[in-house]
């Protein structure tokens, strides 16, 4: 499947880049995207974030879709 | 004058003007149904870390989720206390340290509760809004800014 990831705050300092289409068999739900990302990206690893599918903030493993838009988001620091 | 960023309501470009706050101000004139305005501004802080000083902070953001998420805040406060108005700004971009980059504007009809209500929802902007500040320190290094819980 197809997918857009999003990499926000210091997560784009560290990938070094703001936006991939990924397209891959090697996930299919949030955690073992997670995973391929962590492998491609090991920074990954020292950093918290939390998971957005859609636009909405996702709550344990989610199902993932082609088409699908994914952000990887730090702890907010707006307000 | 200041405009909201293109189709985003919430978000505005660069600081937020005083006068953006006194026209909006002006603009609630006309409801006379309101007693009570309660306003917050937050304005970038020249803080000092470790001996560096603060001189800017660069907003960004996952734009149509802070849209999303600042409705779906509006809505909750509507559906939890009597509330006129609530209109909340964020900016978005550099904000020089002395300016404003948050203005939430909460109208009612009595102050019973308002202040209250307030803190919640700036609370709430700085729990659930996908915004991120890079602090900018006057010898240009930077470092990304982190929310305390208060």
């Amino acid at each position: 499947m197809k997918v857009n990831v999003l990499f926000f705050g210091m997560l784009n300092d560290a990938v070094k880049n703001n936006k991939l289409m990924i397209e891959s068999n090697l996930f299919s739900d949030t955690e073992s995207l997670k995973k391929y990302l962590t492998d491609k990206y090991p920074e990954l690893k020292r950093f918290n974030y939390l998971l957005a599918v859609n636009q909405n903030v996702a709550r344990g493993n989610e199902k993932i879709y082609d088409g699908d838009e994914i952000a990887l988001l730090p702890p907010f620091s707006g307000g | 004058m200041k405009h909201t960023l293109n189709k985003f309501k919430f978000l505005i470009e660069g600081k937020i003007e005083s006068s953006f706050i006194a026209e909006q101000i002006a603009k609630h004139s006309s409801k006379t149904d309101i007693g009570a305005h309660t306003i917050f501004l937050g304005q970038v802080r020249a803080d000092n870390k470790n001996g560096k000083i603060v001189s800017e902070i660069i907003y960004s953001g996952y734009e149509e989720m802070v849209e999303k998420e600042i409705a779906q805040i509006r809505e909750n406060i509507f559906q939890k206390y009597e509330m006129k108005c609530l209109h909340i700004y964020h900016s978005l971009g550099s904000v020089k340290a002395g300016e404003i980059s948050l203005f939430v504007f909460l109208s009612a009809k009595h102050r019973k509760d308002t202040f209250s209500v307030l803190e919640d929802v700036v609370q709430q902007i700085k729990d659930k809004v996908p915004i991120w500040g890079k602090e900018i320190f006057e010898d240009e290094s930077y470092q990304w800014k982190e929310n305390n819980q208060q």
